[in-house]
């Protein structure tokens, strides 16, 4: 359909002004700005040049005034049933939207006018009434504010910015509280976090397709003590009452370094998801995947730099993260594999060694005893000797 | 080279003047106490203080005293920089011992103790009188030799003033000079103001005292009278609340004992060192004390460095000036020291030995 145009001249003291079509915008602003000062005598030396008219595209038409105002607002406050089956319009059910023009009457306004004709005859009896304002409505105000309060209330969120999960309302990133005590032995401190909730079905010989929720959390004391678990249920309340009882039962003790960080960096992975771990000093928070995050506030785990790679599928990551978690070997350990002293080197520290681990024995090899081929970097010895691929930083006098 | 400056607004820098010197004037105008108990802080001003505090047996004195607290010394430096992760080595315990002797030599230079000397004498310096220049300009003029190698100290710098008066630039307008041209790192033109008597106070109310004396130490030369008014009021406040362990470890710990056996001051730490248990530290102390003042009564007693006890009880007995509350502190250690050995025993005999 080919919109109508209208072609509009301008006659100010600008009319010299030509510019290419693309640049009407501009032009016209140009124009705008040479009209607020005609006195100026200078002109951009742009604008002079070849004359030609100044074009605007105007339509006439839109959807606004070619369809009632019934169909207007039914647009905004329902989908069609197609629209409905693409996804469109999923807010619609709920009550966000309220119709203004509910209460209101032509004619009728805040000023309380006398329009003869329009909401009053034009003739009483031989006289004619002259247009003319009647003293304030004060309850007018009232009442459509009470016509609008009845028409529900509009209500953008429901949850406590605190509450709040990963995106919106939805569950998973959710705290679902501590489960339920055992007898005399109750989970003080405790917190589950959802990590998944999602639909599964299968198909029965009496009920066909039978839906169920699936839901997968993770609970932990935030002081080294975390569990998680899979359940399902045809509700969300009863699994979610399902897998934090469940996931209390599935606790695992993990190491921490000085409460807030793993013991060192690892590698680990289940499936095809391989999780790639680091060490990381005091204040540096969690940068990593969110479900590995909402494992390691649980867990108490603060900070953490952690790289998925391959399939990021919550649970295998949840198992993959926990192996590696409950994998990890304590400065002891290490000590008395390698029956050398560790130490610790903190750049804030000047470089102080500090020794975290001696062997229990106390016998240390001496450097005539360690083989040449032994592996003395304490990252590649928990990697097994392989070490991770890193981007070499390019210096600054390259770029 | 020579290099005019103009210093404009000439009343910015009397102001500055007067900032600098209002505070040296104050305590100068208050009567020098002679009680033991004052806090006024005190100032190196009338016998030179650095041959003593030179002397090689001072030197010793004062490092041993200052302890080797390796955690403290190499303690975590708020920087404003960012953490990085620790890093791990396997090392035998030849690797440990060869690093550890390494610290030890990082730890000799962390722990270098500023400085204790004389206050500067302000200098008087008139190179001319030129009367036919009076009023030549309404600022005055310094010229700054910023040759090449120059030590801040030995530079040139003179000053014109508005009166025709050539003269050598005062110690203030020394300092503001050299930091325009020389730089130096952590100092600044005008001084911080929490050395300001009253930001003082509360910086020191915050127990900051080893922020301030590092800041100082990086502000002003060791010979300015207001690093010896702040340093002063920091040992000052420390002495008054008996906190001398704060700085222990640290390289200010040696100048705050030499301040407090200067001015005669150490029976509250002797009380404190015994109480901590720290007889030979005590020990140190009073034959530091008489290096001091070798006219002091007891100077010529024997020191026996295996009875630190002994030491301190000769010091007590005849120049102490609060005996009593230092001999009280010294029947108490000896109590518990003789508790501790009959628990011993007491535990010995309950195990049949």
């Amino acid at each position: 359909m080919a919109a109508p145009v209208r072609l509009v001249c301008l006659s100010l003291p600008a009319r010299q002004l030509c510019f290419h079509p693309t640049a009407g915008l501009r032009g016209l602003a140009v124009a705008a700005v040479s009209v607020r000062k005609p006195s100026d005598g200078q002109q951009h030396p742009a604008l002079c040049g070849a004359s030609s008219p100044l074009v605007q595209a105007i339509r006439h038409t839109s959807f606004f005034n070619r369809l009632t105002a019934e169909q207007l607002w039914k647009g905004v406050t329902s989908v069609s049933n197609a629209g409905k089956k693409q996804g469109r319009g999923k807010g619609v059910g709920k009550k966000i939207a309220k119709d203004l023009n509910r209460g209101q009457v032509i004619g009728i306004g805040r000023e309380n006018m006398v329009w003869p004709g329009l909401n009053a005859p034009v003739l009483r009896g031989r006289e004619l009434i002259q247009q003319h304002q009647l003293p304030k409505d004060e309850e007018r105000e009232a009442k459509l504010i009470k016509i609008r309060d009845s028409q529900g209330k509009f209500r953008m969120l429901k949850l406590d910015p605190l509450e709040r999960g990963w995106s919106g309302t939805k569950m998973p990133g959710r705290s679902i509280g501590a489960p339920n005590a055992i007898g005399e032995d109750s989970f003080e401190g405790f917190d589950t976090k959802v990590l998944e909730l999602k639909v599964v079905t299968c198909m029965t010989a009496v009920f066909g397709r039978k839906r169920r929720m699936s839901i997968f959390a993770v609970t932990g004391n935030g002081n080294g003590l975390a569990g998680f678990a899979l359940s399902k249920a045809t509700t969300v309340q009863d699994a979610i009452r399902k897998v934090k009882n469940r996931a209390g039962q599935k606790l695992l003790h993990i190491q921490r370094y000085n409460d807030h960080t793993v013991f060192h960096d690892f590698f680990t992975q289940y499936g095809a998801t391989k999780i790639y771990v680091k060490k990381m000093p005091e204040g540096y928070g969690l940068v990593c995947h969110r479900a590995i995050r909402t494992i390691c506030e649980v867990v108490g785990i603060k900070d953490l730099h952690a790289k998925v790679e391959g399939i990021c599928n919550v649970q295998n990551m949840t198992k993959a993260f926990f192996l590696g978690l409950i994998n990890q070997k304590t400065h002891q350990q290490l000590a008395n594999e390698k029956k050398l002293h560790l130490v610790e080197f903190r750049k804030e520290q000047l470089n102080f060694p500090k020794v975290v681990a001696s062997p229990e024995d106390s016998v240390v090899r001496t450097r005539a005893e360690i083989p040449q081929e032994e592996e003395l970097d304490l990252t590649r010895y928990l990697m097994g000797g392989s070490c991770t691929a890193t981007t070499q930083e390019v210096p600054s006098t390259l770029h | 080279m020579m290099e005019a400056v103009r210093v404009a607004a000439t009343a910015g820098l009397r102001l500055a003047w007067t900032a600098v010197t209002s505070p040296a004037a104050r305590v100068a105008a208050v009567p020098r106490l002679a009680r033991a108990c004052t806090t006024i802080p005190s100032k190196y001003d009338e016998r030179d203080p650095a041959p003593l505090f030179f002397d090689p047996n001072v030197q010793e004195i004062l490092k041993r005293v200052t302890g080797r607290n390796y955690d403290k010394i190499f303690r975590r430096r708020y920087d404003e920089k960012r953490l990085s992760p620790p890093k791990y080595e396997f090392l035998t315990d030849e690797e440990l011992g060869e690093l550890r002797e390494e610290m030890e030599k990082k730890a000799e230079t962390l722990l270098q103790m500023p400085p204790v000397v004389k206050q500067r004498e302000p200098i008087m310096d008139v190179l001319s009188r030129d009367p036919a220049l009076v009023g030549f300009d309404t600022c005055r003029y310094i010229f700054t030799d910023i040759t090449y190698g120059v030590t801040d100290r030995k530079r040139f710098i003179v000053v014109r003033d508005a009166d025709g008066t050539l003269r050598q630039a005062s110690w203030e307008e020394r300092d503001r000079m050299n930091q325009i041209y020389n730089p130096q790192p952590g100092r600044k033109i005008r001084s911080h103001r929490v050395f300001e008597e009253e930001n003082l106070k509360n910086v020191l109310d915050r127990e900051e005292y080893e922020f301030v004396l590092d800041l100082a130490c990086a502000q002003f030369e060791p010979d300015d009278p207001e690093y010896q008014r702040v340093t002063g009021r920091v040992y000052e406040t420390l002495e008054a609340r008996r906190c001398y362990q704060i700085l222990h470890s640290t390289r200010h710990y040696g100048p705050l004992c030499f301040y407090l056996t200067w001015n005669k001051k150490i029976d509250n730490l002797l009380t404190t060192l015994i109480q901590q248990e720290m007889l030979s530290e005590g020990a140190d102390i009073v034959r530091l004390y008489y290096l001091i003042h070798p006219d002091s009564k007891s100077a010529g007693h024997h020191v026996d460095l295996s009875l630190p006890l002994e030491t301190i009880k000769a010091y007590m007995e005849q120049d102490s000036l609060q005996r009593a509350k230092l001999q009280l502190a010294i029947q108490a250690y000896q109590e518990i020291v003789q508790q501790r050995h009959q628990c011993q025993e007491d535990v010995k005999a309950a195990h049949g030995l």
